[in-house]
Parts: C-alpha cells; sequence; structure tokens
C-alpha cells in the first residue's frame, strides 16, 4: 500500500514532467490560435476548432508552432497568418485605421452615459427645488404623518 | 393534409389581419361590436396556428416525407422527443412555433386585460395581433413549411429524411429554443400595453402595473433560454466553454440585457415617477432588440453557428424594425408632454443614483456586445475589411463593464431611497468592504495574480455578504417582533417583500455566476491521441484510455472511449466520451464526459480519431469553479418565482391614512426601508 502511495504520485510527476514540454508547446499554440478565425466552417477559433484533421487549422497550427520554435514573438506569428490567409481570418478590429472605432466605441458609449448623469441629477434636484418652493406641504399633512409615525412607534413598543 | 395545413396559416394571417383593422376601427368609431369581434379574431387565429401547428407535428410524427420540411429536418429512426424538436429545427418550422406561440400570448394577453383595461385593450389587440401577423405571412409567403416535393407534376415522397442536425439531437435542445421564444416573443405584451398606454394617455402607471409580471415572468423565460443554450454549448459543442460570443448567442442576451434594465428602472416610475421616457425607450428597444435576434437567426445578417436556418427574409425583418421604430418614435416624441417627469431627488448619494448607474452600465453593455456583433458588417461597409469580432474582443470589452455591473449590484440596495447619511453609508459598508478586502487579500497571498479574476472574486464577497446582511438585518427585526426561530424569520421576511428578497437572491445568483465565469481564468486543456495503456496528464490528473466500445444502430454509429480518471494518483472514475457519426446527415458529433464538481469540471472529449484511424484523440479540459454558473442559474429562477409571488402582508399604507386619501388596492407594506 505505501509503496503505491508513493510509486503512483511518481509516476504522474515523471510523466508530467516528460510531456512539460509538448504541454508548453500546445499551449503556446492554442494561445496564439485563439487570436485566429477558423475559417471551415466551424465558426470556432483555430483553438477551439473541433474538426478532426481539419484543413484550415492543421497547417496553421504547423505555421504557429514553426514560428514559436523560430523564437517569433506572438504578434508576428499573427501577423503572418493574417497576411498569408486574409483579414477574414482576425477574431478582433485591427488597433489601426477603422479598427481604433471598433474598439473605442464601447467605452465611448459607456464614458458618454456616464457623463451624462450628473446633468440629469442635477435637473432632478433642480426640479425637486423648484417643487418645494412652489408648493410646501400643508401644515396639516405634516401633523397627519406625525400622528401616524408617533402612533406606530408606541405600537412598536 | 398539407394543404389543410397551409390553409389554417393563410387563414391565420387573414384572420391576424382582420383583428388589427377590426381593433383600430372600433376604437377610433367607438364601436364596440368591432372590439368585441376583434377579441374573437385573436381567439380564431390562435385556433388556426394551433391546428397548422398540429399538422406539421402530425406530418413530423407520422415521417411524410412527401413534405420538404420534414423531408429535411427528420427522419425515420429519429427519437420521438427529437422528432418534436424538428418543428423548430429548421427556418419554416420555427416560424410557424413562434406564430404559435405569439398567438398563445396574444390571446392570453387580450383575454385576462380585456375587462381591467378596456380603454386601451384595442390597442394592445392590434399591436400583438399586427406582429402576429408579420410571422404568420412570413410564413404564408416566404417560409411555408408544408410545401412538397416535386418530380415534374407528381408530388413524390424521399425514402427517408435527412435528420435532425446531429448538435440538436440533444435533450437541452428540446427545451432551449422554446424558452427562448418565450421570452423573444413575450417581450411583445409589455410593449404592447405600453404603446397601448401612450396611444390612449394612460395616467399614472397602470401599463406598468399590469405589465410587471408579464416582463418578469418572459425575461424569466429568456434567462433560462440562454442558460440552457449556454450549457447546451458546454455539453455537446466539446471545445469546454459554454459562450462563445456567436452573433446569435449575443442576439439572445441583448433583450434580456435591456429588459433587465428596464426591470430596475422600472421602480424608479413606480415609487417616484420617474425615467417615464425611459422605461418606454426601454421595453421597446428590448422588443425591437428580440426582433433583431429573429432577423439574426433567420435572417443571415451576419454568420453564425447557429444558423440552421438561413434565407433571405432577412430584408422583412428590417422593414417591419423600422415601420415599428419609427411608429414608436412618433408615438413617443408626440407624447412628450404626457411623459414628463414628476421628478424629484433629494441626494445625489441616494437609490435613485444608482439606478441611473445601473441603467447606464447595462446599456453600455449592451451596445458593446450590439456593436461588436454588428462591426463585421459594419467594417466591410466603411472599410472593405471582412472580419469576425469573437470572444477575444468581447472579453476585453465587456468584462471591465460586467465587473463595474457587479459592484452596483453590491452598492446599490444599500443606498436609501432620496438620500442616504454618511453615517448610514459607513454602517452599510464598513464591514462588506473590510470582509471582502480581506478575502482579496487572503487570495493575492495564495497566489492568484490573475487580475480581473482577483477583482471578481473579491466583488463577489462584497456583493454577497451586503446581500446577506440585508438578510440578516430585516429577519433580526422580524425575530425580536414577532419571537420567531431565524429560518422561519427570514422566510416570514421574504414574504413579506418578496419582490424585493427575491430580487435580491438573484443578485445572488448573478453573484454565483461571475464566480464561475471568473474560474474560467485558471482553465487547462490538453489534447492527445491515446492508444489503449497510454496516458494523459493535465495539472493533477492522469487520464488513461483503457478501451474502445463501438455500437451502431438505425440514427448513428457510436465509439465510446473508456478513460480512467486519476487524481494525484488516485483512481477517481472512469470516464465514457463518445463520438457519434449520424448516418441520415453525415455528420460527427463529440457527446462528452464530465465530472461535475464545486471545485472544478473534469470534461474529457472524444475529439475524433487519428490520421491513420486505429486510435482516439482525447481532448481534456480542467474547469474550475464552472459548475457555480448553474448553480447561480438555479437561484436565478428561484430568486424570481419568489419575486413573482404575491406579498404575504396587505394593509393600508400609512401614507395614504395619513393624508386621508383612499389606499390603493395593490400597495403592499414595505417592511423595511425600501
Amino acid at each position: 500500500m505505501l509503496q503505491r502511495m508513493y510509486s503512483l504520485p511518481a509516476a504522474v510527476a515523471l510523466l508530467a514532467a516528460s510531456s512539460a514540454w509538448a504541454d508548453d508547446m500546445y499551449l503556446k499554440v492554442r494561445a496564439i490560435g485563439n487570436h485566429i478565425e477558423c475559417t471551415c466552417g466551424c465558426s470556432s477559433t483555430i483553438a477551439t476548432c473541433n474538426m478532426v484533421g481539419c484543413h484550415v487549422r492543421v497547417p496553421i497550427n504547423e505555421e504557429i508552432e514553426a514560428g514559436i520554435e523560430a523564437g517569433r514573438s506572438q504578434e508576428d506569428i499573427l501577423a503572418a497568418v493574417y497576411e498569408k490567409y486574409g483579414e477574414e481570418m482576425r477574431v478582433e478590429p485591427r488597433r489601426e485605421g477603422f479598427g481604433i472605432v471598433g474598439w473605442a466605441m464601447p467605452f465611448v458609449s459607456l464614458l458618454a452615459g456616464l457623463a451624462v448623469i450628473p446633468f440629469v441629477v442635477r435637473r432632478w434636484r433642480r426640479n425637486a427645488r423648484a417643487q418645494a418652493a412652489a408648493e410646501p406641504v400643508p401644515a396639516r399633512v405634516v401633523d397627519r404623518y406625525s400622528e401616524e409615525i408617533e402612533r406606530q412607534l408606541k405600537e412598536m413598543e | 393534409m398539407e394543404n389543410l395545413g397551409y390553409l389554417a396559416v393563410l387563414l391565420g394571417f387573414l384572420v391576424s389581419v382582420y383583428a388589427v383593422v377590426a381593433a383600430l376601427a372600433g376604437r377610433l368609431r367607438n364601436n364596440a361590436f368591432l372590439e368585441v369581434s376583434a377579441q374573437r379574431a385573436v381567439l380564431s387565429a390562435w385556433l388556426l396556428v394551433t391546428a397548422a401547428s398540429g399538422i406539421l407535428l402530425y406530418a413530423i410524427l407520422t415521417d411524410d416525407f412527401r413534405l420538404s420540411y420534414v423531408a429535411s429536418r427528420s427522419n425515420a429512426d429519429l427519437d420521438l422527443i427529437y422528432k418534436f424538436a424538428a418543428w423548430w429545427g429548421g427556418q419554416e418550422g420555427s416560424l410557424l412555433f413562434w406564430s404559435w406561440i405569439a398567438a398563445t400570448y396574444t390571446f392570453v394577453a387580450v383575454h385576462t386585460g380585456r375587462k381591467r383595461h378596456r380603454n386601451m385593450i384595442s390597442y394592445v389587440t392590434a399591436i400583438m395581433a399586427g406582429t402576429q401577423a408579420f410571422f404568420l405571412g412570413l410564413v404564408a409567403f416566404a417560409a411555408n413549411p408544408f410545401a412538397v416535393i416535386m418530380s415534374g407534376p407528381q408530388i413524390t415522397a424521399m425514402p427517408d429524411g435527412n435528420g435532425l442536425n446531429p448538435l440538436l439531437q440533444h435533450p437541452m435542445m428540446a427545451i432551449h429554443p422554446p424558452m427562448l421564444y418565450l421570452g423573444y416573443v413575450g417581450f411583445t405584451v409589455p410593449f404592447a400595453f405600453a404603446m397601448a398606454s401612450l396611444i390612449t394617455r394612460q395616467p399614472g402607471e397602470r401599463w406598468i402595473h399590469t405589465t410587471r409580471i408579464w416582463t418578469m415572468v418572459t425575461w424569466l423565460f429568456q434567462g433560462i433560454g440562454i442558460l440552457l443554450g449556454a450549457r447546451w454549448a458546454y455539453v455537446v459543442l466539446g471545445w469546454g466553454g459554454y459562450w462563445g460570443w456567436d452573433p446569435v448567442e449575443n442576439a439572445s442576451l441583448l433583450p434580456w440585457i435591456t429588459g433587465t434594465a428596464f426591470l430596475h428602472s422600472v421602480m424608479m416610475q413606480e415609487k417616484k415617477g420617474m425615467m417615464k421616457i425611459w422605461n418606454i425607450v426601454l421595453i421597446s428597444a428590448t422588443f425591437f432588440l428580440c426582433i433583431f435576434g429573429t432577423m439574426m437567426t433567420r435572417g443571415g445578417l451576419v454568420s453564425s453557428v447557429h444558423a440552421f436556418a438561413e434565407s433571405e427574409i432577412g430584408i422583412y425583418f428590417v422593414w417591419y424594425l423600422l415601420l415599428a421604430i419609427g411608429i414608436t418614435t412618433y408615438l413617443i416624441l408626440s407624447r412628450l408632454d404626457y411623459l414628463q417627469s414628476e421628478a424629484e431627488l433629494d441626494s445625489v448619494v441616494s437609490r435613485e443614483s444608482s439606478f441611473l448607474f445601473n441603467n447606464v452600465i447595462l446599456l453600455a453593455s449592451c451596445f458593446a456586445v450590439l456593436w461588436g456583433t454588428l462591426f463585421p458588417v459594419i467594417s466591410e461597409y466603411v472599410s472593405g475589411d471582412k472580419i469576425t469580432v469573437g470572444a477575444p474582443f468581447f472579453n476585453k470589452v465587456n468584462v471591465p463593464i460586467g465587473l463595474f455591473l457587479l459592484f452596483l449590484t453590491g452598492v446599490g440596495p444599500l443606498f436609501a431611497w432620496r438620500r442616504t447619511s454618511t453615517e448610514s453609508l459607513r454602517r452599510n459598508f464598513q464591514w462588506p468592504a473590510l470582509a471582502s478586502a480581506a478575502l482579496g487579500a487572503a487570495l493575492f497571498a495564495a497566489g492568484i495574480r490573475h487580475f480581473y479574476a482577483l477583482v471578481c472574486f473579491t466583488l463577489c464577497a462584497f456583493v454577497a455578504i451586503t446581500i446577506a446582511v440585508e438578510f440578516y438585518r430585516g429577519a433580526r427585526v422580524i425575530q425580536a417582533g414577532r419571537g420567531l426561530a431565524f429560518v422561519p424569520a427570514v422566510l416570514d421576511l421574504t414574504h413579506r417583500n418578496t419582490r424585493r428578497y427575491g430580487g435580491y437572491l438573484v443578485h445572488m445568483a448573478i453573484v454565483l455566476m461571475f464566480i464561475g465565469f471568473a474560474g474560467a481564468a485558471f482553465n487547462l486543456v490538453q489534447q492527445q491521441e491515446l492508444a489503449v495503456g497510454d496516458s494523459l496528464a493535465v495539472g493533477n490528473y492522469e487520464f488513461t484510455l483503457t478501451g474502445v466500445t463501438e455500437a451502431d444502430n438505425a440514427n448513428y454509429y457510436s465509439a465510446v472511449a473508456r478513460v480512467d480518471v486519476a487524481k494525484n494518483g488516485d483512481f477517481l472514475q472512469t470516464m465514457l466520451p463518445e463520438r457519434r457519426f449520424y448516418h441520415a446527415s453525415e455528420q460527427p458529433t463529440s457527446r462528452v464526459d464530465v465530472r461535475y464538481r464545486l471545485r472544478e469540471d473534469v470534461y474529457v472529449v472524444y475529439a475524433g480519431q487519428s490520421n491513420d484511424g486505429k486510435n482516439p484523440i482525447v481532448q481534456v479540459y480542467i474547469n474550475p469553479l464552472v459548475n457555480w454558473i448553474w448553480i447561480g442559474a438555479f437561484l436565478l429562477v428561484f430568486g424570481t418565482l419568489v419575486a413573482l409571488v404575491p406579498n404575504k402582508v396587505r394593509r393600508s399604507p400609512v401614507r395614504a391614512r395619513a393624508a386621508g386619501a383612499a389606499a390603493p388596492k395593490e400597495e403592499s407594506v414595505a417592511a423595511t426601508n425600501v
């Protein structure tokens, strides 16, 4: 039993160590593949396409792996893929030209919305003040409220 | 039989058009006969669409492959449940299904509201029947499910059908589309009442009281539909995820977000008479986004994995949307005086302000999703670049917005209406802020460095604590007053103000889901070809292939891999991922096997065969915390159902008694400082 306790973790550790390089490469390829649209018809990225022997994913993965082994950066590898296979392989807008509008618009809309809030709040407060000045609450209504509050407080006691 | 089905659709369309004309004419001419006639036409239309649907279902169930729709969406050996699902599995059938749900909603809304809303029910009838007529028109003239296969002058039948898309042959798919459709179509009801209220300039917020339950139920259906879709993607698509930011997924999310904003801002109108224009705009936008979502699914505007049934009908949706948006805009602009806000705000630090923030963030989130979804079309139009906007873009944009929203979920309920004092702020925020900061520090010390995940866990703790404190404080008051034990006091508290505490449960559900979303930051994945006896290591787990079992039946060929799973050397269980090949459609699919645990899911996929066809390729995902999403989904349903339960205590409110006015029947006692 004791032997089993020690031998199995050791085997797992050995296995894990031997496959560490492959794991690392697989994950790196997958990370880059997440930025490339697979155009085989699966509507996934190169990383998530699970078509067996996919004619799009397999060669691109090989190119990514070659790029990583050659020590090229993720940006360089992606640029080469987009250049070779076309802009439709992108899964996010470029950070230049009209692509900047694509990135900026959601945040611009959020900031615009947040910027409007102070104006709305100011208007509401102005209306509240104007209303308070125009229509003071009659004393009898205030008295009724006060009496009701007193009565309920006594009930609670 | 098919002629009868088509006749029923055609008559349903004509009767719906009649309902629109009769309702409007009856109202404008003050002719009660026409108004009642329109209401009866609604019933007739429902009966006709039900008959048409029944005939189509009969054709599917009896394998009538003379019908083009049946031949392309079903096959003889398809399981009964999936034959039923074939009704909405394709373009024509799903439009008929949509029409049937629309007819059902119209019938129920009109016949339950005709006495209470005499002044505006005819407009409600016209708007709902008009929407129904649009869809029935599509079924009758553009997407006929009763079309037969012709060979020359002869009607011919195929020996067998092509079968339902294999991806749809999953129990989840028998529920997911109907739920989504119930959501999409259901938002027609509050929209119709809102428009009718505008047209007739109904005093007060009656339309909101009337449609609140409709909106919540519809919102619930939409939410269930979205979550079932996510769950289906998780267990069927085999890529280890549950949300791919696919255009059609996004389209279902959009009206749900605006519906969520509406359910919050509507409280401002009910309690304070504020945001009247905004609420009309929100419910209208929700309805338009529902139509837009249908257009995305059926019209082929952008490419999508969900586009099971694209066609050229998108242009009809565009015209319908333009017409509806035009009329709605005119109605709002021409009735701005009626929509004047009874606005008053004592302090910037108040519940009112928090609702404003909440709505802005929700709308920004909605816009970000819509923008990303449409950006490929816009980009191609403007710059000629045809790109796909995928998960990386949506995650980068929506994660920070989502975290801000999570923060507001915790902060908002802690503010009082009108004004929140500094003392109240300190009292409400102190302990939740300190405790969540301590948790964040502990997680950081434990080695978690992923920024968004760390922020998310901290905020989740903050929101969860604020909600727990709200229940605790309320229950303590009940305990003191009625001498109940703590749990009965919590139940009593919830029953006294179901909407408020049901809402808190929904907030807690959102917290649980965010915990699950954050877990994705720590996913592990590995794929490998395995011969029998080979092993694959992922994290602390080891996966060993012990065999492959093959089987064949009339519907599909199946190969099941037996994979022994061990963690830290200890055997856990044998998992059975499956690969199927459907004969009729000649398509392969994967059936994943998942070991569900609160801490992490072990997700094993039979991804395919090796190039020589001898060995399976096994893909393994370790997905931490993903189960919290499904638990959150159950809580979301439960919380919404709680919010739909009527309050326990009803009595004349203090305000009415004090002011000497008649007490509104519906008003309930707010147990605490709502």
